[in-house]
This record gives structure tokens, C-alpha cells and sequence, in this order.
């Protein structure tokens, strides 16, 4: 028997980066070499292991996916893009609780895409970062699950519900108990606003700080004790964008909506 | 592209089958030993790599299991090893098939199939139902089967299995069901009346593949690009793929009507 298809898919970078190419569209050997950087020499044996495990097929002088390259190249994508992530910044992931998030979300991780890792110069740990409050004040609709409480937290909030076109935000429960105790006009106002709701998770764990718009996203996973790091997340990716609202929506759906304190 | 950590998995098939079997449960080197057929000696330099890389590690009681990072890689890989298992038992039949009205979720997990078997009949035995396939379908309690394929002996099993008191639900392409109203209307009356079987029917133009999932096995009959029946059919006993096979009757049943 000859090889299987996982050598024929892993075993050389060549082939590997050609599948991927051919994701995005039938090219020509012209479009591979220019694309992939390789000779026509180093690409036609590839070419011809690809072909005979029906992966790829040649038409008018063009290469393209087959039915079943395709379906395994979909396959392939989610993985090298968490392989790609785990490379990039393994410790980080390493050292979170991923593994509060709901199985599904936890496998789509890879969906925060190109997302920056932003780390806070010491002499600004304990400011709101300026990545966090530049975007959200530009958002439309905002989603936030605050699970950790920042100072600024009630003036922040209080102005973007006066600008966004609608807000909603999930506290935790000491969240919520120290906004009671401390800043009960700023959380009568929230609630009053009509652009706001106002939610209150009460379950198991504590649930990563996200907020998502329209168009960015921004999370903080706590680290394996439980603490926040100062590490966070931030993402433009439509990908990402959709995973934060999904994380955000599982949260909403086991709170319950806060209509007076 | 990571391709270290690509290599790391797939360079060695025993790595890759290993972050598998942990995927399921933590496991100590003897169950290791005998779930993967293989001797300490050989594993116990993959294990290494793969607690060099930080997918495993060793837990508290001395068994193995995967780590966070790790458990993120492997069930994105998972879907991916299991379609390639399935897809390298026969490369060009799969790249043959019509598998265009299976939703996109379902054809992504196909790998669930897990260890199938193909079915190709020599050329005395093409016009009759398989034996594999009568003789699995008449040991099963619950039946799913979507008949897009007409074969004129499926009434007569389906009658049978009805008055075996079998838990039947069909569903019907509607030239299958005017050629089964036609041709056989007397039996068609017995099985339209049973309490057993239900019966729904759908547009032609959703184009179900032929297949049956039952409490024992499942069964396709898939057919090839040119929408043509090529004699060529699948099997599997897995429980994975009875579970995949049911997701996919409940598809076509949201498509379909009852009779």
C-alpha cells in the first residue's frame, strides 16, 4: 500500500502551502510559483503526489481542489490556525483558564484570528489601556461581560451608554455588589439609559472580561490562579467578532436581567 | 506555518493516535501499552515530545493526559484524522461521490464514519439488496431509512421488519413514492396503515443520498457525481457513525413532510 493521505498532506511544506493556496482558487504553475516562491523544478513531484491521491486536479493547464481536497483542507484550516496561535504565544495560553470556556467556543479559539496580545508597560498597569477605550468609543453596539472591577469602570460605561446606539453589559456578582455599594448613581443612571441592559450572571466559575462590537473585540482571560494578569486580548476580525458575541450570548443566556437595585 | 509543531504530530503515527486515545481519558503507560498495541519502550520517546511541546503531561496518580494547549489541538485535529482515515480507504471512490446536499457541519465530521467498509458487488449480485445490508437491517429494534433509490424487494423488508415489531421511520422521495404506490399497492396500504412506521416524503429536488442508520449499523448508497446509483455502497458499526448518521436523518426529516 502506498503512503496515506496524512503523509501526503504533512510531510512537505510544499504541498502543504499548495493545498492552502488552491483553498483561495484554481491557480496556474506561473500564479503557484510566484505565490509559494518555488520552481517548477521543486513543485512538479508535489504536484504529481497531490494529483494521484486525487487531492488536486489539472484542467487547461490550471490546478484546482478536488471535491475531497477540499473537504479536507476545510478540515485542516481550524488546526493550523491553533497551531499557528500556540506557536505565537504559547506561554500565554499555557498560563490562562481557556478551559472555562463552553466546549465549542473552547475548540473555536482559533477564531480571535490575527489578534494582538497587549501588555501593558509597567507604568501603566493600573490605567483602562487606551486600545480597550479608543475602540469601544467608537462602537456602535457594544456586549461586555465585566467580571473584574476597574475604578473607571462606572464613569467609562455611564459615557458609552450615552454614545453607543445600544449596550449591554453582564456583571458578575461582586461587580455588581461593589457598583451597588460605591457607585449607585452611575448604575441608576445605566439602568435608566435606553440605550442600556443590564444583566447579572450568577453561575458557576467566573466567566473571561469581553467586549464586543461591531467591529472590534477585546477579552481577558484570567490566569491559572484565578488572577487577572493584565494581559488582554484584542481582535478586528470578523471571525473573532462572531466567537465574542457567541461567548457573550452563552454568558446572557444563564444571567438575568437587572431592572432595579 | 508551524511546521514543528505540525511534524510533531503527524511525523509519527503513534504520536498522532496517542493524542487521540488521551483525548478521551487520561491514561497510565500499561493502558497505553495495550489500547495502542505497542511496547513502553517504543511510546515512551513519543511521549516525550509530546510533553517537550507541552500537549501532555503527567497527572498526580501517574497517568498521562492531555493539557490545556494540548486537549485545544486535538480536538481541532480530530475531525481532520478521522476524515483521512475514512477518505484513505477509498480515495477516488469519495472523491467520486455526490455529497452536496449533506450540510457543510455534517460532511466536516464524515471522519465520525470511522472504520468503514466499501461494498462492491460482483456483477451476478448487483441487482439484489446486500446481504450486509439485509442481514444488519433484520437484527435491529429502530430503523431510519431514506429511500431515494427505488429497489423493488424494500417494500417487502420494510413489511417484514414492521410486523417484527421494528421502530420504522422513512422518508420518501416522491418518484419513489408514486412508483411504490403504483407498482405495489396492496403492500403499500399494509405499511401505510402500521403503527410502527412513519412515513414522510420529500421534494425530489433535495436529492437525499440513499442510506439507513439503525441501532446496529449504518448503511449509504451514495450516489457518484453524476447523480447515477454506481452500485458502490458504505458501511459502518461504529457508534460514532451511527450518531453522525442520525444527525443526518434528522436533515432531511426538517425537509420533509409527513404522509
Amino acid at each position: 500500500m502506498n503512503s496515506s493521505l496524512t503523509d501526503n498532506i504533512w510531510l512537505s511544506e510544499k504541498r502543504t502551502n499548495l493545498l492552502l493556496l488552491l483553498m483561495e482558487g484554481p491557480r496556474d504553475i506561473e500564479q503557484i510559483k510566484v505565490s509559494l516562491n518555488v520552481t517548477s523544478r521543486g513543485m512538479m513531484p508535489q504536484i504529481k503526489k497531490l494529483k494521484e491521491k486525487c487531492l488536486i486536479v489539472e484542467e487547461d493547464e490550471t490546478y484546482r481542489l478536488s471535491n475531497t481536497g477540499r473537504l479536507i483542507v476545510r478540515n485542516m484550516l481550524p488546526l493550523i490556525n491553533t497551531l499557528r496561535m500556540i506557536n505565537e504565544n504559547r506561554s500565554y495560553w499555557e498560563q490562562h483558564d481557556i478551559n472555562i470556556l463552553p466546549p465549542h467556543l473552547f475548540k473555536g479559539l482559533h477564531n480571535l484570528g490575527n489578534y494582538l496580545l497587549l501588555e501593558p508597560d509597567l507604568n501603566y498597569t493600573f490605567e483602562i489601556p487606551k486600545e480597550f477605550t479608543e475602540n469601544l468609543l467608537r462602537s456602535k453596539e457594544i456586549m461586555s461581560i465585566i467580571s473584574f472591577f476597574r475604578p473607571e469602570y462606572p464613569k467609562f460605561y455611564s459615557q458609552l451608554a450615552e454614545k453607543a446606539d445600544s449596550l449591554t453589559l453582564l456583571l458578575s456578582r461582586s461587580v455588581f455588589k461593589r457598583m451597588e455599594k460605591n457607585c449607585a448613581s452611575e448604575l441608576e443612571f445605566l439602568l435608566s439609559s435606553e440605550s442600556t441592559r443590564l444583566y447579572l450572571y450568577e453561575g458557576e466559575g467566573r466567566p473571561p472580561a469581553i467586549d464586543v462590537s461591531d467591529w472590534f473585540m477585546y477579552v481577558s482571560f484570567f490566569n491559572e490562579q484565578g488572577r487577572y494578569d493584565h494581559r488582554d486580548i484584542m481582535s478586528f476580525d470578523e471571525t473573532a467578532l462572531k466567537w465574542g458575541k457567541e461567548l457573550f450570548q452563552y454568558y446572557c443566556d444563564r444571567s438575568t436581567e437587572i431592572t432595579e437595585i | 506555518m508551524p511546521m514543528e509543531l505540525i511534524e510533531t504530530i503527524f511525523l509519527s503515527e503513534k504520536r498522532e493516535n496517542l493524542l487521540l486515545m488521551l483525548l478521551n481519558n487520561p491514561a497510565d503507560i500499561k493502558t497505553i501499552d495495550s489500547t495502542l498495541e505497542v511496547t513502553s519502550s517504543s511510546i515512551l520517546p513519543q511521549i516525550k515530545k509530546l510533553r517537550e511541546v507541552g500537549f501532555i503531561d503527567k497527572n498526580e496518580n501517574g497517568a498521562y493526559e492531555l493539557t490545556s494547549i494540548g486537549r485545544l489541538v486535538v480536538e481541532n485535529m480530530k475531525p481532520l484524522s478521522s476524515m483521512l482515515k475514512v477518505f484513505d480507504v477509498a480515495c477516488e471512490y469519495w472523491d467520486e461521490r455526490d455529497l452536496t446536499t449533506i450540510p457543510d457541519e455534517l460532511l466536516d465530521n464524515i471522519g465520525s464514519l470511522g472504520n468503514i467498509q466499501l461494498i462492491v458487488p460482483d456483477l451476478d449480485h448487483m441487482y439484489e439488496l446486500q446481504d450486509d445490508f439485509l442481514n444488519n437491517m433484520q437484527i435491529s429494534n429502530k430503523v431510519s431509512s431514506v429511500l431515494s433509490l427505488y429497489h423493488p424487494d424494500n417494500l417487502d423488508l420494510f413489511n417484514k421488519l414492521d410486523t417484527a415489531g421494528v421502530n420504522i421511520e422513512i422518508i420518501l422521495t416522491e418518484s419513489v413514492l408514486e412508483r411504490m404506490l403504483s407498482d405495489s399497492e396492496k403492500e403499500m396500504e399494509a405499511f401505510l396503515s402500521s403503527k410502527n412506521t412513519i412515513i414522510l416524503v420529500c421534494d425530489n429536488t433535495i436529492k437525499p443520498p440513499p442510506f439507513s442508520v439503525t441501532d446496529t449499523f449504518i448503511y449509504m448508497s451514495l450516489f457518484n457525481i453524476q447523480g447515477r446509483y454506481d452500485h458502490h455502497d458504505i458501511m459502518s458499526f461504529e457508534a460514532s457513525a451511527l450518531e453522525w448518521g442520525e444527525m443526518l436523518f434528522e436533515h432531511y426529516k426538517g425537509l420533509a413532510t409527513p404522509y
